[in-house]
């Protein structure tokens, strides 16, 4: 099994060896992943790189200014900004990680059956993610949270479904253009069942679109999420979260900007890489998507 | 094509408010300081709250097309009243918005692909991408922080006059400006390339002709699908942008009455504001079989 994955592996690989060749040489992309490396890096050892505990409050030393002790100043709590900004990390790599997953599981599920089937299904289908589509992201979000509640599991699935249209689009498309390629038809002659045919021989050749989508969603998922925190419907404190940390900076942006100064960075640094890798990845892949994703 | 999407999106919506936990009798009460299970019950009843979804739905309709979309739980004012209110204030802002995002975003997407490759494209790539990874709220709050409170040129929140506009509708325009700029330099690239620009300047016509009334006649098309998908997101609340500029507009009012659980407001909001961006995406498709005379003889 061990040696079966890793030649399918090695041959997805080398069928893409010239594009992986471009990704290389596209500098900002390669700058976009070596980001997301160092915030997966901060992410995952956070206990050993946060130099106190992100929860502890210290009242006395409440909204003090980067110093010595407090390298990056403490919020209104008292607690260590730095921490709370590393911990933060965590927080939206894995929302990001999961509300795409989330989105590109539907997405792909739906999208592969209605393109690979038509008809009917499609036509539903269709009309479904249209819907989906018709409400600016941002609302669907904020309206899913507002039923289940606010808290960071929940912004996790808002997130996801606002994701799923994308996804499902994309892999319609590709669906509706392989299928009637002649290696299809002549698998389908050959007896393998839809399901083979769907997962061995068309979703391997979409996967560009896809991993690109992906790459892009992760960014405008930590996005959306910190936007839905920020204005209370997202994650809910104590949780270190960027955009809820922009949200008790707001009050003391007088008197304590480093308060919103460095959760924003860390926001921005993290989107970027994303957006940098996701637009290396379809420059490389397939530019044709320029205009589509 | 819309009145169907509209009622469906009207029944999501219906269903989505309907879903949502807690008794409205509670909140009107506590938002009230009365208190009795008779005036409870009676509430429930007033608000039909013991009939079948169905029947709710019927009746929720028939008064919306009415104008009626009920009263805040709060302040028992007509949601009508204000959404009504709050509206013109989101349109003020997109408009402005996007004005400041046509008038930038095009000339410099314009001017990258004409100068592709060269120091200044390099930097607006750079601008572009930053742009589209710039959390909007925080872009707000330090543009407060830098006019507001250390030059003190121009006010913190609120709408008082024009100079409260500027740095709300600066904030609101940089995501279209990003993503309007990317369209007009790829549309322009994509149209430089073509024959008949090859054929244009073969015919010895000066540069600046050669653009504007070859390329840049067709680059445009798809940049006025971009304006127009961006102006529907726009009018679509535009819901951080005025949360942190404290901007009286739709987006603030539905973030505000879902915090205090005043649900009429906000499903009267949810619903303007989608029956809005619907309308934009249908202008949109309208204008683009216009503009772009290839579909028309299709």
């Amino acid at each position: 099994m061990e040696g079966g994955m890793r030649e399918k592996i090695r041959k997805i690989a080398e069928t893409h060896r010239d594009e992986l060749g471009d990704f290389k040489r596209d500098r900002t992309a390669m700058l976009g992943l070596i980001i997301l490396v160092a915030f997966v890096f901060v992410g995952v050892l956070a206990p050993f790189l946060a130099p106190y505990d992100p929860l502890t409050q210290r009242l006395p030393a409440a909204r003090m200014t980067p110093n010595s002790e407090f390298l990056l100043g403490t919020d209104e709590l008292g607690r260590d900004m730095l921490s709370r900004t590393i911990y933060g990390t965590r927080t939206s790599l894995q929302i990001g990680v999961m509300a795409t997953a989330i989105a590109m599981i539907f997405g792909v599920l739906i999208g592969s059956i209605s393109g690979y089937y038509g008809g009917l299904l499609d036509f539903i289908a269709m009309r479904v993610i249209d819907l989906l589509l018709s409400v600016p992201s941002l609302l669907l979000a904020i309206l899913v949270v507002s039923i289940l509640g606010a808290s960071t599991h929940n912004v996790v699935i808002a997130v996801g479904i606002r994701g799923i249209g994308p996804f499902a689009r994309v892999v319609r498309g590709s669906m509706l253009s392989i299928k009637k390629e002649y290696y299809i038809k002549s698998a389908r002659a050959l007896g393998a069942s839809d399901l083979r045919i769907i997962f061995r021989h068309i979703l391997p050749n979409s996967l560009s679109p896809i991993i690109t989508l992906a790459t892009l969603s992760m960014g405008s998922a930590i996005l959306s999420a910190a936007g839905l925190s920020f204005v209370g419907l997202g994650v809910q404190p104590p949780t270190p979260e960027w955009g809820l940390m922009l949200s008790s900076g707001r009050e003391f942006l007088l008197a304590a900007p480093h308060m919103v100064i460095f959760p924003g960075l860390a926001i921005i640094l993290s989107v970027l890489g994303f957006n940098l890798l996701g637009d290396g990845l379809r420059d490389a892949l397939d530019p044709r998507l320029k205009g589509i994703i | 094509m819309l009145i169907p999407m509209l009622l469906v999106m009207s029944l999501f919506i219906f269903v989505a408010f309907a879903l949502i936990p807690g008794d409205p009798a509670d909140i009107i009460m506590a938002g009230n300081s009365h208190f009795s299970p008779e005036l409870a019950a009676e509430i429930r009843k007033m608000l039909g709250l013991d009939l079948p979804l169905h029947v709710r739905y019927a009746r929720f309709i028939w008064n919306a097309i009415h104008g009626d979309l009920g009263r805040s739980y709060h302040t028992e004012i007509p949601v009508i009243e204000s959404i009504l209110t709050a509206f013109p204030n989101t349109v003020e802002l997109a408009f402005a918005a996007m004005a400041i995002a046509v008038m930038v975003g095009i000339p410099v997407g314009i001017i990258a692909a004409v100068k592709r490759n060269s120091v200044l494209d390099n930097v607006v790539r750079v601008i572009v991408i930053g742009g589209v990874s710039i959390p909007i709220f925080w872009l707000g709050l330090v543009l407060i922080y830098v006019f507001a409170v250390v030059f003190h040129w121009l006010p913190t929140s609120g709408k008082n006059g024009i100079e409260h506009l500027v740095l709300p509708a600066i904030t609101l325009a940089t995501y279209p400006i990003a993503t309007i700029v990317r369209m007009t330099r790829n549309s322009m690239l994509d149209v430089l390339g073509h024959d008949y620009i090859r054929t244009a300047r073969s015919k010895g016509l000066k540069e600046r002709r050669v653009l504007i009334k070859h390329a840049l006649k067709n680059a445009i098309i798809p940049v006025i699908t971009i304006v127009g998908i961006q102006m529907g997101v726009m009018l679509g609340g535009a819901v951080l942008t005025e949360t942190v500029f404290a901007w009286p507009g739709i987006g603030r009012l539905l973030i505000s009455s879902l915090l205090r659980r005043d649900y009429p407001i906000a499903q009267g909001c949810v619903l303007m504001i989608v029956t809005v961006f619907l309308f934009v995406n249908l202008i949109v498709d309208i204008l683009y079989v216009y503009v772009d005379p290839r579909i028309r003889f299709r």
